[in-house]
């Protein structure tokens, strides 16, 4: 990996040169109808560069590394400069201030689990899927990967990190019911996972139809981890904001959601592996966005910073770009209670296991619309009473964060977009439910 | 290359594979992105790498990496082997492939003007000729332009004798306007959010009209803030372009896929009302409807020589009269179904991804109304232009798209222009109500760029043709 680095400076001195260097190892078995149905294994390494002179930029990729493909790469970007207009806003470049060195989230074990104990993993259960008539779907997924960020001003930081993820889908006579789990280490708890699908898969039959409308719902995190990552890209983003497109826009210091609601970016204490430095190799800031409904602050790339007059909090991605910030390990406060209590209180309520293909319709107020999915049931008198057919939601999102009851004592992390989410299940009342479906 | 590729398939032939393949994909992708005259994107990256897929005791394996070495060969092409023997130990049955003849041959997207023979100067200069024009209105406040071209050089070659290269073009211009208030944000695009691309060369953005179209997209995204809503109720809705396009792609295309139907595409985007033993027999649409998937289309972004399991291009029904006809299929399913052939609809989007069914190039087939007529037909109407959302459930059933602008038609004519229109419906019902489609002179090709499937996800591009249609009774609404 240094040598790559090397090689690309050396052949670019005089620039001012940045690059992420992105080593990875994915793989990846994936199951359905009870039997492996793809299983794969890649690795490769990218470097995305950067040269800038006189104020202007020139971005390329390349996996290649040969002395002819890095000097053919850099000697077209080079030619590309005498096109580009100057800018005033071009990145500046970082220093080494705080110098990381990050193998915290890297684990041996899951690096190197090999596709026979993946397949171990998952086939006891899948036998007894198919036994008992079931049908089961999902993947297991380990990942490994080291970021180098490197400049010509002598920025060096590393990060290495594991992963893995499991998620599973238990269909029986076409009633669906799913749970996942991730960590950065094969620390998971496979039977709970299998058993809380398959209870959920249980749960789900003979649903019955129920009239779109307003209802309370609490949304399980899988569900939550279907709207939360909006809030991310399209309203902490300084850029939205900045450009007068997000509902932070004007309400920086404002109460603009339930007092309940506690969001704080930090990457240091999230249960995943999410990198401590931006694609710019700035250490990123812990930041409070929401304190108990308050919108405290937002977060910046080297761009943005400059332009609102913001500090910048170390989370640019690869600059220069149109796009903005980007928080990377959103964390939301727990409540106080389990969802077994959250449960026993509810008089009347639709409890929501997973929102399916999510989409924003309004950037301002995040109106979402989306479809529920792999188990959605009825909540009456403290129990949950019974299945309900499939809903589609059109929320304005803003509201329903003010129409917030209660978050769970339970938070579970999501992979989203590239970072992270850690979040409780949601109490919202008031949530609009547009139309049904036919299962 | 062909060197590489022969050592591969030697290498799995002495590991007596049921079947193995390898791709090798050089991959050239440039982009350029302006917006309000920053340069925020320029790039132009090259890539190089290789995949082996292997069947062994009826299971798959999966290998790839980007060093290119006959260590590194070696090294894949075990790991593969090593995936397909963990596989088939938890099959319900072996995979078996349907019978397709090897080929040798050499297929390449006719271009007339190579694009990255165009100079960056040439297409930076358009782009921010483009901004200009948006920005002369003042209430646009962010401008965005864009230019995408790819070239992907492919090898592929398979342990049944295949022996094949193909040489792909992509190409793709396009702009958005974006107007703002305190209280909203409104949009227009041109051609097409998702909708910018073909696999031609850089004829088609010379084809375009950009520069032509920018002061009226401008003037409608100033437009729009000011703009009454659109009505809630139950009218006609006709749709085109990108809009259509992704009608077609979201209720038929993805409802197609055998993978999904057969369930395989449970744990991530779903599965299918279109189950096997509805084919030939469900009335899907009305008569007028009839939906062909065409992978020999001229300039579509899925069109090839082959697909990626070796099999030859071809066009078949998917809706013939209004009844389903066929899926979307590779070998392997396609031979799960009792069908002979595949239809070549085995697509990966890089040398790192597995091949999967991927939706090919989907057109509706135009139907013999005037435009004109549509309009003067219908007495309470709606026509919306390009996507803005899109949402559907996992069976394919119920979905909900939302639109940058509408134009109401009442008693045969448009009237007005409404803002945030969003009509919702159930695709057997809404295809059912399709009673006017616009005859051959209005159907175009519109591409899809960004249509994500599988896990690992993959990303990739097809096409669909469509001429306007109309749709009776849709539920319509302001979001």
């Amino acid at each position: 990996m240094n040598n790559i680095i090397e090689k690309i400076l050396k052949h670019t001195k005089g620039l001012d040169t940045h690059i992420i260097l992105n080593s990875n190892k994915n793989s990846l078995t994936r199951f359905g109808d009870n039997e492996v149905s793809q299983n794969v294994s890649t690795s490769d390494t990218y470097a995305y560069v950067r040269i800038i002179k006189d104020l202007k930029a020139v971005k390329f990729v390349l996996n290649k590394f040969d002395d002819k493909s890095v000097t053919e790469s850099i000697n077209s970007a080079k030619e590309k400069l005498k096109f580009v207009k100057k800018d005033s806003n071009i990145p500046f470049p970082t220093k080494t201030s705080v110098k990381i060195d990050s193998k915290k989230y890297f684990d041996e074990k899951t690096d190197s689990l090999s596709p026979e104990e993946r397949v171990l993993k998952i086939s006891r259960f899948l036998k007894f899927c198919k036994k008992t008539k079931r049908n089961a779907y999902g993947v297991i997924n380990n990942s490994s990967g080291e970021v180098i960020i490197a400049n010509s001003f002598g920025l060096f930081q590393k990060f290495s990190a594991t992963q893995i993820d499991y998620d599973i889908t238990v269909n029986k006579d076409g009633f669906y019911g799913k749970a996942s789990a991730s960590s950065f280490k094969d620390d998971i708890d496979y039977d709970s996972v299998n058993e809380k699908a398959l209870k959920k898969s249980d749960m789900a039959k003979n649903p019955v139809d129920i009239k779109p409308g307003k209802y309370t719902i609490i949304a399980e995190p899988m569900a939550v981890s279907g709207f939360l990552p909006f809030f991310g890209y399209m309203g902490f983003n300084a850029l939205a904001y900045y450009e007068n497109r997000s509902f932070a826009s004007g309400n920086i210091g404002k109460k603009i959601f339930s007092e309940k609601l506690t969001i704080t970016e930090n990457s240091y204490d999230f249960p995943l592996g999410i990198m401590p430095f931006d694609l710019e190799g700035q250490p990123r800031e812990r930041v409070i966005l929401i304190d108990k409904g308050v919108l405290k602050n937002l977060v910046t790339d080297k761009k943005t910073s400059m332009l609102c007059n913001l500090k910048y909090t170390g989370h640019s991605l690869f600059e220069p770009n149109g796009f903005g910030a980007v928080p990377s390990a959103m964390m939301v406060e727990a409540g106080e209670r389990s969802m077994e209590d959250i449960i026993k209180d509810t008089e009347r309520a639709i409890l929501v296991t997973e929102f399916h293909y999510t989409n924003p319709l309004k950037p301002k107020t995040l109106e979402i619309t989306g479809m529920t999915r792999n188990g959605t049931y009825l909540v009456e008198n403290g129990k949950i009473k019974r299945a309900v057919k499939n809903l589609r939601f059109t929320q304005n999102m803003v509201e329903a964060m003010n129409n917030i009851e209660e978050l769970s004592l339970e938070r579970e992390s999501f992979s989203e977009y590239g970072g992270g989410i850690f979040t409780p299940a949601f109490k919202i009342k008031e949530f609009n439910f547009t139309s049904s479906t036919e299962f | 290359m062909k060197e590489f590729l022969k050592k591969a398939i030697e290498i799995m032939e002495s590991k007596k594979v049921d079947f193995g393949d390898i791709r090798i994909i050089d991959e050239r992708y440039q982009n350029i992105n302006i917006k309000n005259f920053d340069i925020t994107d320029l790039k132009d990256d090259t890539t190089l790498g290789f995949g082996v897929r292997i069947l062994s005791n009826g299971g798959w394996g999966f290998a790839s990496s980007n060093t290119m070495n006959l260590k590194e060969l070696e090294k894949t092409v075990l790991l593969a082997l090593d995936i397909a023997k963990a596989s088939a130990r938890l099959r319900n049955s072996k995979v078996k492939l349907a019978y397709e003849p090897s080929y040798k041959d050499v297929w390449k997207t006719p271009v007339l003007i190579d694009p990255f023979e165009v100079s960056i100067d040439t297409k930076i200069g358009l782009l921010l000729k483009i901004n200009e024009t948006l920005l002369k209105n003042k209430k646009v406040k962010i401008a965005n332009s864009k230019m995408t071209f790819v070239k992907t050089h492919k090898y592929y070659a398979s342990t049944e004798g295949s022996d094949i290269e193909q040489i792909f073009y992509y190409s793709g211009a396009g702009y958005s306007a974006t107007s703002i208030n305190d209280r909203e944000v409104q949009a227009r695009s041109y051609p097409g959010g998702h909708a910018y691309m073909l696999s031609m060369g850089y004829e088609y953005v010379e084809s375009l009209k950009l520069l032509e179209n920018a002061e009226r997209v401008a003037e409608e995204a100033a437009s729009l803030l000011t703009a009454a809503n659109c009505p809630c109720d139950e009218r006609d809705l006709i749709i085109y372009g990108d809009q259509l396009a992704l009608q077609i792609h979201e209720s038929t295309g993805h409802a197609s896929e055998l993978d999904r139907v057969l369930g395989y595409e449970e744990s991530y985007a779903g599965s299918s009302f279109l189950t096997t033993e509805k084919l030939g027999k469900l009335r899907y649409g009305s008569e007028l409807v009839n939906l062909v998937a065409d992978t020999t289309l001229p300039g579509g972004l899925a069109t090839c020589g082959y697909d990626d399991d070796g099999v030859r291009a071809q066009r078949w029904h998917i809706v013939k009269n209004g009844i389903l006809s066929g899926y979307m299929t590779n070998r392997e399913f396609a031979s799960a179904i009792g069908h002979k052939r595949s239809m070549g609809s085995n697509r990966a989007d890089s040398y790192k991804s597995i091949p999967i069914i991927r939706i090919t190039n989907l057109s509706l087939m135009p139907g013999d109304w005037e435009y004109e007529d549509i309009i003067k037909s219908t007495k309470k109407g709606i026509i919306m232009e390009n996507n803005k959302s899109w949402s559907i459930d996992q069976k394919r059933l119920n979905f909900q798209f939302g639109c940058e602008i509408g134009w109401l038609i009442e008693n045969g004519k448009i009237t007005k222009m409404v803002k945030n229109p969003v009509y919702q419906g159930i695709t057997p019902v809404f295809w059912g109500n399709c009673d006017a489609i616009a005859n051959e002179k209005y159907w175009k090709l519109y591409g899809v760029s960004n249509c994500g499937k599988g896990q690992p996800t993959q990303i990739f591009r097809m096409s669909h043709a469509s001429s306007p249609a109309r749709f009776k009774k849709v539920k319509v609404f302001s979001r």
